[in-house]
């Protein structure tokens, strides 16, 4: 569990310093307004999604620790790809009661919502969404992605892009332990498994 | 007959001087390496640039590569990493020449457990050419730039002793791209740690061509994002486009000797796009200048004054 204290020990450092410096001026960069400071987070919901997130990496590294699936660096993409697909099924066959919402909440999905909000507005807020559009405009050139389906413990489609998380919307999101990551696609957000490539859980419309 | 016959060959053996024509210091003991972008496509083009690398090192022999990131399009099974890299960069690789990769918007994270990218299982790391060299190098995952990594790079920074701190990672604080365009975002959470420690060079590419930044706040930024893929006339006019080139693929190759950065961009077909030097200051350690002409004759040839 000792990356998860560290997590949590980030999620507070998260608020309470925050990080990067001024909008930076190129000689071509028209002068930008800073980025909005993350706004801090309900404390009490803030220790409920801890709870809820830390349970679910608890019981994810238990299976990985149980069933081999801990992935070291090898010469051979399949030993990789197969220990990924074994933990997703493990997982998938152990939280088979698992719904929307389990860890997002509706006072979390809320919360995030409100945090995201002020990151979307403004000159800045346009350009935060076309960063987010960008993966899935790409299609012409990179070939067209997979729909994503908003499904608890669904796959995420294999070979599509994985949509860069612009850093000021981190910033303003509770950091997470490297096990799972937060992916924005279209309007919604997804938390995704990391080492078995599945959708832990889901916020609908959290970019408006 | 006898006559198309020499000229053929006069053509065949001018081609081949093109190719291998390297304008590089090529000094003993400085640190050689290049730099690919934007290359999992296991097409013709990636082979094509791949078959320069290879030929370019006979003369030149990096003994590493950096990966800026897109290193296997459309999926990560075992025959896409032989298809999209094993095989393109197989002589490459017999011969002992190491990738380091860092990771794209197509890229699965679990590419770090690939030992053949050299990430040791992590999504940003840094490391030195070899124990005594004078540079560090710092993959960064510019998919995912959370606190934890600017935390992790801040430290790291603070610590590297080197003299030459090169960034690589995908997407590029500044770029003339028209589809694209600069990760203006990234740059404001990265920018002001590189002024703050002092990063001299950075690599990035995403967007489908090569550029050449005019040094900004004292930092180097090359976009070479087309080492497979192409955004033919993508390039904007911009007041920090140095040089570009958006009409074929690229690669890279770079030597670090004392106080400066030599770089060549080379194309599919073997010409030099641009060639130029970076120079440090030795007191500093910032960018004080470069030199450096484009392919079209660019009349760039003194010093930039990068203090704008």
């Amino acid at each position: 569990m000792r990356h998860v204290s560290r997590f949590i020990g980030a999620v507070v450092l998260t608020f309470a310093v925050p990080l990067g410096g001024p909008a930076a001026s190129g000689q071509s960069a028209k002068p930008k307004p800073p980025a909005d400071p993350p706004v801090a987070m309900d404390p009490m919901v803030l220790k409920d999604f801890q709870q809820r997130l830390e349970h679910y990496i608890k019981f994810q590294r238990g299976i990985e620790k149980e069933i081999g699936a801990k992935q070291k660096p090898v010469d051979d993409p399949q030993i990789i790809n197969r220990k990924e697909e074994t933990l997703a099924g493990t997982i998938r066959a152990n939280r088979r009661q698992a719904k929307p919402g389990d860890i997002f909440a509706p006072p979390i999905a809320n919360e995030f919502r409100r945090l995201l909000n002020p990151q979307l507005k403004g000159r800045r807020g346009s350009e935060v969404k076309e960063e987010l559009t960008e993966d899935f405009g790409e299609e012409a050139d990179e070939g067209t992605p997979k729909p994503v389906p908003l499904k608890v413990n669904a796959k995420y489609p294999e070979g599509n892009p994985l949509p860069t998380v612009p850093a000021n919307l981190l910033r303003a999101l509770p950091t997470l332990p490297p096990d799972v990551e937060y992916r924005i696609i279209g309007r919604n957000l997804i938390l995704r498994d990391v080492d078995a490539n599945i959708i832990v859980d889901f916020i609908p419309r959290v970019i408006r | 007959m006898r006559r198309c016959v020499v000229a053929l060959l006069v053509v065949l053996a001018g081609a081949i001087a093109t190719a291998q024509e390297v304008r590089l210091p090529n000094k003993a003991g400085s640190i050689k390496f290049a730099v690919i972008g934007d290359t999992g496509t296991g097409d013709k083009h990636q082979l094509a640039v791949a078959k320069q690398m290879e030929m370019y090192r006979r003369s030149f022999e990096f003994p590493f590569v950096i990966m800026v990131g897109d290193n296997i399009y459309g999926g990560d099974s075992a025959k896409d990493f032989e298809k999209k890299f094993e095989k393109p960069y197989k002589p490459l690789l017999d011969g002992g020449v190491k990738f380091y990769a860092s990771l794209g918007n197509h890229d699965d994270p679990k590419q770090r457990f690939y030992k053949p990218f050299n990430m040791n299982g992590e999504r940003f790391y840094s490391f030195k050419p070899s124990l005594n060299a004078n540079a560090r190098f710092f993959a960064l995952d510019s998919n995912y730039m959370d606190d934890k990594q600017v935390q992790w790079l801040d430290k790291e920074l603070a610590a590297s002793g080197s003299d030459w701190k090169i960034a690589f990672f995908h997407h590029p604080p500044y770029s003339s791209g028209g589809t694209h365009g600069s990760a203006t975002v990234l740059r404001d959470q990265l920018e002001p740690v590189f002024v703050k420690y002092g990063v001299n060079a950075v690599f990035t590419g995403h967007e489908h061509f090569y550029e050449r930044i005019e040094p900004q706040k004292g930092v180097a930024y090359f976009i070479t994002g087309s080492s497979a893929k192409l955004r033919e006339g993508d390039i904007e006019q911009t007041p920090f486009k140095a040089v570009g080139f958006d009409e074929g693929y690229a690669f890279m190759l770079v030597e670090l000797d004392g106080d400066t950065l030599s770089y060549q961009t080379i194309s599919d077909s073997g010409k030099t796009i641009d060639a130029g030097v970076v120079k440090k200051s030795a007191d500093t350690n910032k960018i004080v200048g470069t030199a450096g002409g484009g392919r079209k004759g660019d009349p760039r040839a003194t010093p930039t004054d990068n203090k704008k």
